[in-house]
């Protein structure tokens, strides 16, 4: 069975002109996420995930500018649509959570009126009856007391509970997509734990599709039903995330899951991917990746067209089958 | 022999301190470390571990004397450093240096990298005017930033070539013993290995103690001999890390392992490890300060306050074990 499409993303190019020069922060990439799937961005900061995350919804703001591109949503351009129908389709058809839950919420509102301001922005809902759903949802993303809380100001609360407010606000509208960045990263172990989990068991329980942003793979690989690892700009690979994990194709990558420390294996020196990404404002021709990469040799063609690795799996190096190999390293 | 003691620290910073607070008797204090003890020897690294309001920091900064501790002892090569003179804690200082969390905001943006490295070296005079230069290159060597950088200024280096140079200023003083707080946690994941290598090698170079401050749990058990689980200001677990992470023991460690996210070709089943949140600081809880959020608590975790005590090979505070 065919499943529905409800994001098609194809070349989209953000560009930031900065005094410098053109940054090309999305360099044409292009992915799909169905409905009730769990898409994960990861990369290293400056890759561009959390651009592409923003140009999806027109969060690009001066010097940026998205030069080309599609973002099709059930069928329509967004690109294309005028701010008036944006608004209709932001914060109520996609909605967005953002890193900090403290600049995120407005903090001299309170809780109540923050989630209400959606209901009745976007569905209609009178005043009362917008209170009555915002206890609701504060108790669905698992605030105790909601008929309390919901009189708090942000600054009352811990920042675990904010990003569960942030969480509810999001939720408010029943959209079908959620773009999350960096949900947790803000968030101690314990709570992030906890906050992935309730956005697990939200998305699976409303069949919303979701698209996570993170620089951590290990968390991505826990909840992700597809992968998409970002290198300057560029989608280098992408796919299922069981295969992408098990069985790495590019040696990015492949160096990325070597150098994160395993509780459960001893070694004495970290694997190490050696030197930095390159200028955003510099990049080389052809691969991005070659400064660093050990498989490097002077045949390396231009690495920057998406190839099959297997079904369902996808990778810009054409040495990917060579080096797709079982890591040792006991994935579970 | 250890080289560090720490014996019944305490510190807890005033809030609601004014004049007038004090006349109502209404002073109240974040209670950021609550009697820690322990020592670490020399050429150990003794890792503090815990969430953010554990105390780890407050505890890394207060041993290197930039708080003044609310009670307790510590003892540095055997001597108290409470009872030291002004001119013995100005010498104590060069052998106990700082490796700090942000790279950005720990160097000063309007020095060179001549100047950010020789400012200590003057302050303590360890080499010559004539001398600075050559020392300078040799510790930019040392921790793999080129000579040539020396007049940089640091917003033109990357976050990794930053806690470098960091590292470098540290090492300048000839230090025994370094406090790192937090020291990768502001890089990128391919950076963090860098930083991590180039630690171990200058411990092994230089023989090194260091206290490592960290709340990310797979690192630490890279870069540690011993490991001290915290919570509120109090040590839960602590002892070899082999030992704690092979089979951890206390209630809290075992959440805190089950939380950390791990590479899986599967999707996680069950994500949530521990529920609700840290207690407030000011306002401590009675008995055990995890009573609330464990789910083997007993009557005695909310009235007795359980002390350290030995299980399988390691310290541990906690009633499942009386």
């Amino acid at each position: 069975m065919q499943k529905e499409k409800i994001l098609e993303v194809n070349d989209l190019k953000t560009y930031f002109h900065t005094r410098e020069g053109i940054v090309k922060s999305v360099n044409g990439v292009s992915f799909e996420v169905n409905k009730g799937e769990i898409l994960g961005i990861v990369g290293e900061s400056g890759a561009g995930k959390s651009v592409t995350g923003f140009s999806l919804l027109r969060l690009i703001e001066e010097p940026g500018e998205i030069v080309a591109g599609e973002v099709k949503f059930k069928g329509q351009d967004l690109l294309k649509m005028s701010e008036k129908e944006m608004n209709k389709i932001r914060g109520n058809k996609i909605s967005m959570i953002f890193q900090d839950p403290m600049t995120s919420l407005n903090p001299v509102l309170t809780v109540g009126r923050q989630i209400t301001e959606v209901l009745i922005f976007h569905q209609n809902y009178s005043r009362k009856d917008a209170r009555k759903r915002a206890v609701e949802l504060l108790e669905m993303v698992g605030i105790s007391s909601p008929e309390k809380r919901i009189d708090h100001y942000p600054s009352q609360l811990s920042g675990g509970m904010r990003q569960r407010v942030v969480i509810a606000i999001a939720l408010a509208s029943n959209p079908e997509l959620l773009i999350a960045d960096e949900p947790t990263t803000a968030l101690d172990v314990t709570i992030q734990a906890q906050i992935i989990g309730l956005m697990k068991n939200l998305i699976d329980k409303f069949n919303t599709s979701m698209i996570i942003i993170s620089h951590d793979l290990a968390l991505i690989s826990e909840i992700a039903d597809k992968v998409m690892v970002m290198y300057a700009g560029d989608i280098i690979e992408y796919g299922d995330k069981g295969k992408l994990i098990s069985e790495p194709a590019h040696p990015y990558t492949q160096g990325l899951i070597d150098s994160l420390p395993v509780l459960g294996r001893d070694q004495r020196r970290l694997n190490q991917i050696k030197g930095i990404m390159p200028s955003p404002l510099n990049l080389p021709e052809g691969c991005k990746f070659k400064s660093r990469c050990d498989y490097a040799d002077d045949d390396c063609p231009d690495c920057t067209e998406l190839i099959k690795v297997s079904d369902g799996h996808f990778a810009t190096c054409k040495k990917a089958q060579v080096f797709s190999k079982k890591l040792m390293r006991g994935v579970g | 022999m250890s080289l560090l003691e720490v014996g019944n620290l305490k510190k807890h910073f005033a809030v609601n301190s004014g004049l007038l607070d004090r006349l109502r008797k209404n002073e109240s204090y974040v209670h950021a470390v609550n009697g820690v003890s322990f020592d670490i020897k020399k050429g150990e690294t003794l890792s503090l571990v815990g969430e953010s309001g554990c105390g780890k920091s407050t505890i890394g900064r207060t041993i290197l004397g930039l708080y003044e501790p609310t009670a307790g002892d510590i003892y540095y090569d055997g001597s108290r450093v409470g009872d030291m003179s002004e001119k013995e804690k100005f010498k104590l200082k060069e052998k106990m240096q700082m490796i700090f969390q942000d790279p950005y905001s720990s160097l000063n943006p309007r020095q060179k990298v001549r100047e950010i490295i020789s400012e200590p070296i003057r302050t303590h005079n360890i080499v010559s005017r004539e001398e600075m230069d050559d020392y300078i290159l040799k510790l930019l060597d040392k921790v793999g930033v080129d000579g040539s950088y020396l007049n940089r200024y640091p917003h033109q280096f990357s976050g990794g070539q930053r806690q470098r140079i960091g590292i470098a200023r540290s090492l300048a003083m000839e230090p025994e013993f370094i406090v790192a707080d937090e020291p990768i946690s502001a890089l990128d994941v391919s950076i963090q290995a860098q930083i991590l290598n180039l630690m171990m090698d200058l411990q092994e170079e230089f023989h090194l103690t260091y206290l490592f401050i960290a709340h990310d749990l797979s690192v630490v058990k890279h870069i540690s001999d011993r490991v001290a689980i915290m919570y509120l200001g109090k040590v839960f677990e602590i002892g070899d890390k082999k030992e704690i992470f092979d089979h951890p023991v206390h209630p809290y460690t075992e959440a805190l392992f089950g939380s950390i996210p791990e590479l899986t070709e599967k999707t996680k089943e069950n994500f949530v490890s521990l529920e609700g949140d840290v207690p407030d600081p000011i306002q401590l809880p009675s008995g055990c300060y995890f009573h609330s959020r464990c789910k083997y608590a007993k009557d005695i975790c909310r009235e007795v306050e359980p002390e350290l005590k030995e299980v399988d090979g390691r310290q541990v505070a906690c009633h499942l074990y009386d």
